[in-house]
């Protein structure tokens, strides 16, 4: 296949993901974040904004048009520069923090493999709903999210603020600490499916264990899936665990941002929020699998059922269903990432933060440990099961 | 020495304390070391979820828990002795008219010099019940922005010609000006509900008329009236 192609080829899927679910999921989880601690608070939230129009109904869509009001108001407010600092750092520290996000996407397998007929070639080209189905899979993102820990490191350091340099410091810290557990957990994962590549990993979710349990990462790794959402909550820098932008207590490493750059940040933490469940849901809640319906087995045979009842050009019936297939499955793993959103929100409104000596102890002496026990224990089933 | 009670707490944890009534319950987890099932985080976490996220449903389901209202709309009732932004009454008998007389009276009660008064004639004058009028206020303002809401011009009025009865718990305005009430405001207020209910029970029934403004602003009090109602005023 030509090589300009595949460029377009990869553009379709990154506008996808990035567009069709990073971007939508991370602004409603904006209006979300304060409907929701709303709701489980017994309050009603924002309701207020609508767009005037004379003789129109105040329409308010459940205040969802604050979204707009919102944006609109982060891109007119003034952006302040400090006068001290490095311009250049103080500039790159929010794409920094922001872009590291965006890349893990490239990885995030969303679908199974599309097949197009190409009528230039007389075949099937194989299309691998990934936008960079990488060989290093789950350690490109480790690299990537790595990375995130510059953006708040250059917020806290380059404006020389000392509550954003306080709160740099904390989150550096916390981000070492945390990646250590976080890397530890996922290998588990990674001994028990035998690869890296995280479209490898979500096609071997779809089969059965004993015949009656569903193939995914949390009945393989339960005590890994609790002991990834302690790590990763920390290394996205949320609740309870948000001690870099304890809002009571320092303002956070962003305290020198205004306007669209503050905005950014906040962008970043909300697409860190999607980034975390879409790879929950890839590696732990079997991606685009529906328990117990296999895609392969039953639903594409069901639909080519339905569709190709009366159609006359077999090519076309087969891209139909191949094109169906793909569009439910991007619908079922949206519905799933959307679903640990709303955890990971429900638990940001539950939990109070840690103390900074708890946050450590925490993750020193207890996540680490259990994640090693963790790791020797499943090298040992997984040793005996291939053994037998 | 035998007055003075002897000290029972010392060596005593908390919960022991509390079982011999020697404190009261603390049943926080700052007292105790942390059990083992607290101490693994999963179980009183789930707990925790299990709240939030059946407030939440309830919420979102049945709208059942809600402890707020939508304030411009929805306003909760103000107490019938509110003292709110102030409203200048009307007389009924014998035909509507403002019952203040310009005598200045409040203008000098009010510590904050907030009431600017200028009088004038009537002519002819104005003869009621029991009094002839010769004045008006020709101008009647009231600085929102600088009165303290103490009520002494209320308490000053010979005429029961002002009133803080209107309920108001907020004046707002984008400019200082518009915080000036001139006299036509003033007199275009309405009493709360409150104050029209209270006064149905306290004014016999036969001297109402149905007009609201003329029913319950500036009743005159004539020795008809007054009879049984003099002193509740």
């Amino acid at each position: 296949m030509h090589w300009s192609l595949q460029v377009v080829e990869a553009v379709i899927k990154t506008v996808v993901i990035l567009f069709g679910l990073a971007f939508p999921l991370a602004s409603i989880l904006t209006w979300q974040e304060r409907k929701q601690s709303a709701l489980i608070q017994d309050r009603i939230g924002p309701n207020r904004a609508y767009i005037p129009v004379k003789g129109l109904k105040k329409y308010r869509f459940w205040g969802l048009l604050h979204l707009v009001a919102d944006s609109v108001k982060m891109f007119f407010k003034e952006d302040f520069r400090p006068r001290q600092g490095n311009r250049f750092l103080i500039e790159l520290a929010p794409i920094l923090a922001l872009a590291p996000v965006l890349i893990m996407f490239a990885v995030i397998p969303f679908g199974d493999t599309l097949l197009i007929y190409m009528p230039s070639l007389g075949k099937f080209y194989e299309s691998n709903l990934t936008v960079a189905p990488l060989n290093t899979g789950i350690l490109f993102i480790f690299a990537i999210a790595a990375l995130t820990v510059y953006g708040s490191v250059l917020a806290g350091y380059a404006p020389e603020s000392k509550p954003g340099m306080l709160g740099s410091m904390r989150a550096s810290a916390q981000m070492f600490s945390y990646e250590v557990t976080l890397g530890l957990t996922l290998v588990g994962i990674m001994m028990i499916y035998g690869t890296v590549r995280l479209d490898d990993i979500a096609r071997a979710q779809d089969a059965l264990l004993f015949g009656f349990l569903p193939a995914w990462g949390i009945v393989y790794q339960p005590v890994g899936f609790f002991l990834y959402v302690a790590a990763a909550t920390a290394e996205t820098k949320r609740i309870p665990f948000d001690l870099p932008e304890g809002e009571s207590e320092i303002v956070g490493y962003f305290v020198e941002y205004s306007g669209m750059k503050f905005a950014t940040f906040m962008l970043a933490e909300f697409i860190e929020v999607v980034a975390l469940s879409t790879l929950l849901t890839v590696l732990f809640f079997g991606a685009y699998h529906i328990p117990w319906l296999s895609w392969r087995m039953d639903v594409i045979p069901w639909l080519t059922g339905i569709i190709g009842a009366d159609t006359v050009i077999p090519v076309l019936q087969f891209q139909a269903v191949t094109f169906i297939t793909a569009i439910l499955q991007f619908l079922v793993f949206a519905i799933k990432v959307a679903f640990f959103c709303f955890m990971q929100l429900t638990v940001r409104w539950t939990l109070p933060r840690f103390r900074y000596d708890q946050l450590m102890n925490f993750g020193w002496k207890l996540l680490l440990p259990l994640s090693m026990a963790n790791l020797a224990i499943t090298a040992v089933i997984v040793l005996i099961v291939d053994s037998i | 020495m035998a007055d003075k009670p002897a000290d029972n707490t010392t060596g005593k944890s908390p919960e022991e304390q509390y079982k011999a009534g020697l404190a009261l319950p603390r049943f926080s987890s700052f007292n105790r070391p942390l059990t083992l099932w607290e101490k693994l985080y999963i179980g009183p976490i789930s707990k925790g979820m299990g709240l939030t996220i059946r407030h939440f449903l309830e919420n979102f389901l049945f709208k059942k828990r809600y402890v707020v209202s939508q304030y411009p709309e929805e306003r909760m009732p103000v107490s019938a002795r509110w003292r709110g932004t102030h409203r200048l009454t009307w007389r009924t008998k014998p035909d509507v008219r403002m019952t203040c007389v310009a005598c200045k009276m409040c203008e000098m009660a009010c510590p904050s010099n907030c009431i600017t008064i200028v009088a004038g004639e009537l002519d002819p004058p104005y003869y009621t019940n029991r009094q002839r009028i010769d004045k008006y206020p020709v101008v009647f303002d009231i600085d929102l922005a600088t009165c303290i809401y103490c009520g002494l011009c209320v308490e000053a009025c010979p005429e029961d010609a002002i009133r803080m009865d209107t309920g108001a718990i907020s004046s707002v305005s984008f400019t200082r000006k518009e915080q000036i009430m001139h006299r036509d405001d003033l007199l275009n207020l309405e009493p709360t509900k409150h104050e029209i209910q209270w006064r149905e029970h306290s004014y016999p029934a036969e001297d109402l008329l149905p007009n609201i403004r003329e029913r319950y602003m500036g009743t005159v009090f004539t020795p008809a009236t007054a009879k049984d109602s003099d002193t509740s005023e």
